[in-house]
């Protein structure tokens, strides 16, 4: 009785030889070295950024694809928004400790919002950034923004490292830059 | 923009994100599994359904509010963002410190506790449907179909078919006695699964070579066979 427990059964042995085939192939088709461009666009993490092409404040058209080679924090806001208001000093201390490392991008849903609002907002805070302007809501749209603020986190291929719903507290906005500074 | 399901559901001024709500319905259809499958065993489903909900809420809470103990004065500072800005990691590690305490303080009033054979094989279905209804409802894409044009494997919809397929194994199992059998199979079909899924993946190796997921495959693959040559012996014991 005894030998006959520790002998596999056809199911098992089966099973095990499934495995064991399985993982040789996948030893031998590695998946990690696929190019941005193999990758799907969609607004969340894992994912190519989808594409950003907005006017600043100053008039001068900024694009995503453009800033390809750098890391890029967008953060989606409102000047009504009390979370953004919350949020604002953190943004702005974290994008002069991090302007070496990181391109700090921050876009005013302008097709909800009035843009002397947002001026006010980017003055009392002293946001120095660029600030771009979604006039008709379809970068909004683009990126799925549901929430006010969300932020995207998006490494130097252009792949989202990070997408946050909703206000970031210090410490998260840190920890997901120092995980986006980390990225190679 | 390639997405057929959408994002998120507008509900008057109320916007509920497809992903969370797809969560919430996934771990509530495998909580009722648990239940349905337990009790059919002979053990009190109810009971522990409950004690797993109650004790998920508890966990919930605690990780959402724990940055009013680890976080003071950035809580008194910023309460909103703080408090409402998302679950933190170490919010998440305590989180799951209190649901496994929870549930272990509230499971030993149940008499007689489920063994754990039946509880493998029960928690296994359940988490295979719940994942497959929360994978249907996220859609999510792996590397382009071949070269040209902008085609990407539906990985979302490859995991829920196979994860009901899995289900239906398992249910084939089980055939209404939870030794333990099913739930093995189940974690070797899950194992499989991300092995295969890790093929139409973009994710780095982390060691030999391997990605997390592949290497999460090979565990699950790894732990069902032995559970399964376990089980087989009990049920063997049983039968001599």
């Amino acid at each position: 009785m005894e030998a006959y427990h520790k002998k596999w059964t056809t199911s098992e042995g089966v099973m095990a030889a499934i495995t064991l085939l399985l993982l040789i192939f996948v030893f031998f088709h590695q998946s990690g070295g696929h190019s941005s461009g193999a990758v799907a666009s969609l607004p969340r993490a894992g994912y190519v950024a989808p594409s950003l092409e907005l006017v600043d404040l100053n008039g001068e058209t900024v694009r995503l694809q453009d800033l390809k080679g750098k890391k890029v924090f967008v953060n989606f806001w409102a000047s009504w928004c009390p979370p953004c208001n919350d949020e604002a000093p953190d943004l702005v201390q974290m994008s002069e400790r991090y302007q070496e490392q990181v391109v700090f991008l921050g876009v005013n849903l302008t097709s909800g919002d009035r843009e002397s609002d947002a001026q006010l907002f980017l003055k009392k805070y002293g946001v120095h950034f660029p600030t771009l302007l979604d006039r008709d809501g379809q970068a909004a749209k683009r990126y799925q923004v549901f929430a006010v603020p969300t932020s995207f986190f998006i490494d130097q291929h252009g792949m989202i490292v990070a997408r946050r719903d909703g206000p970031l507290s210090r410490t998260q906005m840190e920890t997901e830059l120092h995980k986006l500074i980390e990225v190679k | 923009m390639m997405t057929w399901i959408p994002e998120a559901l507008q509900l008057g001024p109320l916007t509920l994100p497809i992903d969370r709500l797809a969560l919430i319905l996934g771990l509530l259809l495998g909580l009722y599994l648990l239940q349905t499958f337990l009790t059919r065993a002979g053990y009190g489903g109810k009971a522990v359904a409950s004690v797993v909900f109650e004790s998920g809420v508890l966990a919930f809470f605690v990780a959402l509010l724990s940055p009013a103990v680890l976080q003071l004065r950035e809580v008194i500072a910023h309460p909103i963002s703080a408090l409402f800005g998302g679950i933190t990691t170490a919010g998440i590690g305590i989180g799951v410190v209190v649901f496994v305490i929870a549930l272990w303080w509230k499971c030993r009033s149940i008499r007689p506790f489920p063994p754990l054979p039946v509880l493998l094989d029960a928690v296994v279905a359940g988490v295979m449907v719940g994942w497959a209804l929360y994978s249907f409802a996220v859609e999510a894409y792996g590397i382009k179909i071949g070269s040209a044009g902008s085609w990407y494997h539906p990985i979302f919809l490859y995991r829920t078919v196979l994860l009901l397929i899995g289900f239906w194994w398992v249910s084939r199992s089980v055939r209404g006695s939870c030794s333990g059998i099913g739930g093995a199979v189940g974690l070797v079909w899950i194992g499989w699964m991300q092995l295969l899924l890790s093929l139409v993946e973009a994710n780095s190796p982390v060691f030999l070579n391997l990605t997390s997921t592949q290497l999460g495959g090979l565990f699950l693959s790894v732990l069902g066979i032995l559970l399964h040559r376990r089980y087989r012996r009990g049920t063997l014991l049983k039968g001599a």
